[in-house]
C-alpha cells in the first residue's frame, strides 16, 4: 500500500498531515514510528491495573499522537476516552476502551502494509 | 598657474565674494588644508570619477591659481581653484563651471537628486531609475546593518546618522569609481561592483564586512557597528533579478550576524565560523511528540529533550540562560506542564527564557492558566510544523533582544555609577587634605544612607520616596558636608573650639547650601534639591535641638534626616583614632538612647534592623561594590 492509501484504509486525513508536516517523507517515518509507540500498550496495561491516573496519560498521550499524524478515526474514539478518564475515574472505560483497540489493530495493520 | 594678488579676505569678503561667483559657477565651495587632505573631490565626482589630478591640492601647494577640464558622463566642466587667505588662514576656493547644457543640468539637477542628503551614498531614486533594468555583468551585494533600529533607540537618531555616514564612508573608501553604492533603505545598501571575478568579489565583501566591525564612532564608543551581507554574481540578468537573491542571502548571513554569505548554501551552514544556534529544550513525555518537534526544529535549534518535569529542571539549573526557549507539554506524570511553569516562575526563570506550551488540551480555561502561569506561547495540536517553527523563532528572537537590550542597560547604568563613584572619590580626598575626617567618611555615609532608606521604605510609604528618590539622595549624601571647605581648617581641625569657632563651624551647612543654591542652572535638577536639603539639615535634630535652623520633626526633610543619622552613627564608629571609635552596638546604643542628639523614633528603628548588614559594610575601608541588581531594574530609574 502506498502511505495515502494508508491513511484512507484507517480513515486518516491524510490531505491534512501533508499540509502541516514538512513532506511526505517526514510523515511516512513518523507514521512508522507509530508502531514503536509505546502509548496504547501503556494504556491497556493501565486499564487492567485499574490505575485511573496512567490510564488518563496513556489516553490523552494517545490522542496526541493521533491529531499530529492526522490518525482521525483512532483519534476520536482515544479523544472520548480520555475525557472519561480525566476525572480520575474508571467509570465509562469498559465501553470506551474497545473502539480505541478495534481502531488501533486497524491502523497497526494497514502501517505493516505500508510499502 | 599665475599669481594672485588679492589673495587676503575677510570671512565676510570670501563669503561675498563666494556669492557673487554663485551667479557664474555650478558650484563654488571654500576648503581648508584638513578637508583637502582627507576628502577634496566635489561630492558627484567622489564615487563616480574620482580625479587623477587634484586643482585643489596644486593650488593650496603652490599658493596660486590652478584650472583643469574634467568630465562627469558625457559631460565637460571646468574645475578652477584658488588659493586665499581667510581671515589669515591658508584655504583654496574651488569653482565649478559646466561647459554645456547637458552638464548643467547633469550637476545641477540628476547628481543632486540622485544622492543620499545624509550619507553621499547614491539614493533609492537612482536605483529605480538607472540602475535596476540594466544589465551588467556585476557582483550585486546587500549590505544590512545590524541591530541598526537598537543603535537608533538606544544611542539617538544622531548616533544612527553617524554611524551611516561612517559605514558609507568606509565601503566608499574600499570600492573603485566605477562602483556604485546605494543607501537602498534606512539601514540597508546596495553595493554593484560592474565586471569584477567572482574571487574578488567575494574578497572585497570579506574585507568590506570586516573593515566594518573594526571601525567605531569617537563620540559613541560603546556602540558597534556590524553588518550581514549576502552577495551574488549578476550575468545576463537585470539588477532588479539579481536583488531578491542578495537580499536572501543577506538574511541567512543575519541569522548569526556579522556574516558574508555569497552562495546558496543551507541556513545551517552559515554559522559555521559563530555557532550561536539558539537551544531549545524540549519537555514532553511521549518520545514521538519530542521526535517530531525535534525533526521540525533541528535544521535551526541545538536540541535538549526532558521525558519529564524533574529532568526539565535539572536541565535548566545546569544550562541556565545558555537554553533560549523551552517547549512544554501539559500532561505529564509526577509533575505537570504547569508545575513546570509554576517553579520556573518561583526561581526567576521566566525573566530569561520563555516557555511556549504544546498540547492537545484545548480548553480556553487550560490556555489562560497557561499565560496567568507565565507562559510566552500557547500552540494546540493539532500543529502546523512551518507555524510551530515560525512561533517559536519569534519568541526566541525577541526575548534575544531583550537580552541585548538589558546587557546594554546595565552596562550604561553601570558606566554613570562609577562616574558617579570617581566623583565622590575625587571629593573625598579633597575634604580629607581639608579636614581631619577619614577619606572614607563619604563612601560610608552613602552606603549607610543607602542602607536606610532601603529598610525605610519597607517600613512605611508615608514620605513618598520612590526608586529614583532613593538614588538620588543616596547620591548627594556624598555632598552633606561640602560647606567644610569654606571653614578655616584650623578649626576644623582644632580640638577644642571657642565659642566663636563653634559658630563659625556651625555655619558650615548654611554654605554648602549656599554653593549649591548658586549652581543656578541645575536648580531644578532632583538631585541638586535632595542636596541643598541634605547640607542645610543634616544637623538639625528631631526634637529641634540641632543646627541651623532649629526644625523640629518632619519639618526636616527626609533626606536631611535620614543623613543625618548615617553621619551620626559613622562619626561614632568610624573615628579615625581606633581608641575612640566606638564599637556598633554601642554606637546604636548611644544613638538610640539619644546622648548625640534625637532622632526619628522610626529611623532609629530602620538603624537597629540593618545592624546586622552595617557590620558588613562598615567592615575595612572598602570601596563601594557595583550597583546592584535590585537598582538596576528599579523601572522608576530606568524611566
Amino acid at each position: 500500500m502506498t502511505l495515502e492509501q494508508v491513511y484512507a484504509a484507517i480513515g486518516g486525513d491524510y490531505k491534512g498531515v501533508m499540509e502541516r508536516l514538512p513532506s511526505a517523507d517526514f510523515v511516512r517515518r513518523f507514521a512508522l514510528k507509530f508502531l514503536q509507540d509505546d502509548s496504547f500498550p501503556n494504556l491497556k496495561k493501565a486499564l487492567e491495573e485499574k490505575d485511573a491516573p496512567t490510564a488518563f496519560r496513556a489516553a490523552h498521550t494517545l490522542k496526541g499522537v493521533c491529531q499530529n499524524l492526522g490518525f482521525d478515526a483512532l483519534y476520536a474514539p482515544s479523544s472520548a476516552l480520555t475525557e472519561a478518564l480525566r476525572g480520575g475515574s474508571l467509570d465509562g472505560a469498559d465501553e470506551l476502551f474497545p473502539p480505541v483497540e478495534k481502531e488501533y489493530q486497524r491502523v497497526v495493520e494497514a502501517l505493516k502494509a505500508l510499502e | 598657474m599665475s599669481e594672485l594678488t588679492e589673495q587676503n579676505l575677510t570671512r565676510q569678503q570670501a563669503e561675498q565674494e563666494m556669492a557673487c561667483l554663485r551667479k557664474i559657477y555650478a558650484s563654488v565651495r571654500l576648503l581648508d588644508p584638513k578637508m583637502l587632505a582627507e576628502e577634496p573631490c566635489y561630492p558627484p565626482w567622489k564615487n563616480v570619477h574620482p580625479c587623477t589630478s587634484c586643482v585643489g591640492r596644486e593650488a593650496m601647494a603652490g599658493k596660486c591659481q590652478c584650472s583643469k577640464l574634467e568630465t562627469l558622463g558625457s559631460s565637460l566642466y571646468q574645475v578652477t581653484a584658488r588659493y586665499v587667505e581667510v581671515d589669515g588662514k591658508p584655504y583654496v576656493m574651488e569653482m565649478i563651471l559646466p561647459l554645456d547644457a547637458s552638464a548643467r543640468s547633469t550637476l545641477n539637477s540628476n547628481e543632486l537628486i540622485y544622492r543620499d542628503a545624509l550619507t553621499g551614498a547614491y539614493n533609492r531614486r537612482f536605483y529605480e531609475e538607472e540602475l535596476k533594468h540594466k544589465y551588467l555583468n556585476a557582483g550585486v551585494a546587500m549590505i544590512d546593518l545590524d541591530d541598526f533600529k537598537l543603535c537608533n533607540d538606544t544611542y539617538g537618531h544622531s548616533a544612527g546618522d553617524a554611524a551611516l555616514r561612517l559605514i558609507v564612508s568606509i565601503i566608499h573608501r574600499r570600492i573603485r569609481s566605477t562602483d556604485m553604492l546605494v543607501r537602498y533603505g534606512g539601514d540597508e545598501l546596495l553595493l554593484i561592483l560592474p565586471d569584477i571575478s567572482a574571487e574578488a568579489f567575494v574578497r572585497k565583501l570579506k574585507d568590506i564586512n570586516k573593515r566594518l566591525f573594526a571601525a567605531h564612532l569617537p563620540e559613541f564608543e560603546k556602540m558597534h557597528v556590524s553588518a550581514s551581507i549576502g552577495g551574488v554574481m549578476a550575468a545576463g540578468i537585470p539588477i532588479s533579478d539579481a536583488l531578491p537573491i542578495a537580499d536572501k542571502r543577506m538574511y541567512l548571513a543575519k541569522h548569526s550576524k556579522n556574516t558574508v554569505v555569497t552562495e546558496d548554501i543551507a541556513p545551517d551552514a552559515v554559522r559555521s565560523e559563530n555557532d550561536h544556534r539558539p537551544m531549545v529544550l524540549i519537555v514532553d513525555d511521549s518520545p514521538m511528540n519530542r521526535d517530531i518537534l525535534s525533526e521540525i526544529l533541528c535544521d535551526d535549534f541545538e536540541i535538549l529533550e526532558a521525558p519529564n518535569g524533574p529532568k526539565c529542571l535539572e536541565l535548566l539549573n545546569a544550562w541556565g540562560s545558555d537554553i533560549s526557549i523551552v517547549l512544554l507539554d501539559i500532561v505529564m506524570p509526577d509533575m505537570d506542564g504547569f508545575d513546570v511553569l509554576s517553579r520556573m516562575s518561583a526561581q526567576g526563570w521566566l525573566e530569561d527564557i520563555p516557555v511556549v506550551m504544546i498540547s492537545s488540551e484545548d480548553s480556553s480555561q487550560t490556555v489562560r492558566r497557561a499565560y496567568e502561569l507565565g507562559a510566552s506561547d500557547y500552540i494546540s495540536r493539532p500543529f502546523d510544523a512551518r507555524i510551530v517553527h515560525r512561533r517559536v523563532s519569534n519568541v526566541t528572537r525577541l526575548y534575544a533582544r531583550q537580552r541585548r537590550l538589558s546587557a546594554l542597560v546595565s552596562q550604561q547604568f553601570y558606566d554613570r555609577e562609577k562616574n558617579d563613584q570617581m566623583m565622590i572619590g575625587i571629593l573625598g580626598q579633597v575634604m580629607e587634605i581639608h579636614n581631619s575626617e577619614s577619606i572614607h567618611h563619604i563612601s560610608r555615609v552613602q552606603r549607610i544612607t543607602s542602607i536606610l532608606l532601603e529598610r525605610l521604605c519597607q517600613k512605611t510609604d508615608i514620605y513618598g520616596l520612590s526608586g529614583m528618590d532613593r538614588y538620588l539622595i543616596t547620591t548627594a549624601s556624598s555632598l552633606h558636608d561640602i560647606g567644610k571647605v569654606a571653614i578655616d581648617d584650623r578649626i576644623l581641625n582644632a580640638h577644642d573650639l571657642t565659642p566663636e569657632q563653634t559658630a563659625i563651624l556651625h555655619t558650615h551647612p548654611i554654605l554648602g547650601a549656599q554653593m549649591l543654591e548658586n549652581l543656578s542652572q541645575y536648580q531644578d535638577e532632583p538631585l541638586v534639591k535632595f542636596a541643598i536639603q541634605i547640607c542645610r539639615w543634616h544637623h538639625e535634630r528631631w526634637d529641634g535641638s540641632g543646627y541651623p535652623d532649629g526644625r523640629r520633626g518632619d519639618d526636616i526633610p527626609i533626606a536631611a534626616q535620614v543623613v543625618a543619622l548615617a553621619d551620626a552613627y559613622d562619626g561614632l564608629v568610624g573615628k579615625r583614632d581606633k581608641h575612640e571609635a566606638l564599637s556598633q552596638e554601642e554606637a546604636v546604643a548611644e544613638l538610640t538612647a539619644g546622648k548625640r542628639g534625637a532622632f526619628n523614633p522610626l529611623l532609629l528603628e530602620c538603624l537597629r534592623d540593618v545592624e546586622d548588614r552595617l557590620a558588613e559594610e562598615t567592615e575595612g575601608d572598602t570601596p563601594a561594590p557595583p550597583p546592584k541588581k535590585g537598582i538596576l531594574f528599579d523601572e522608576t530609574v530606568l524611566e
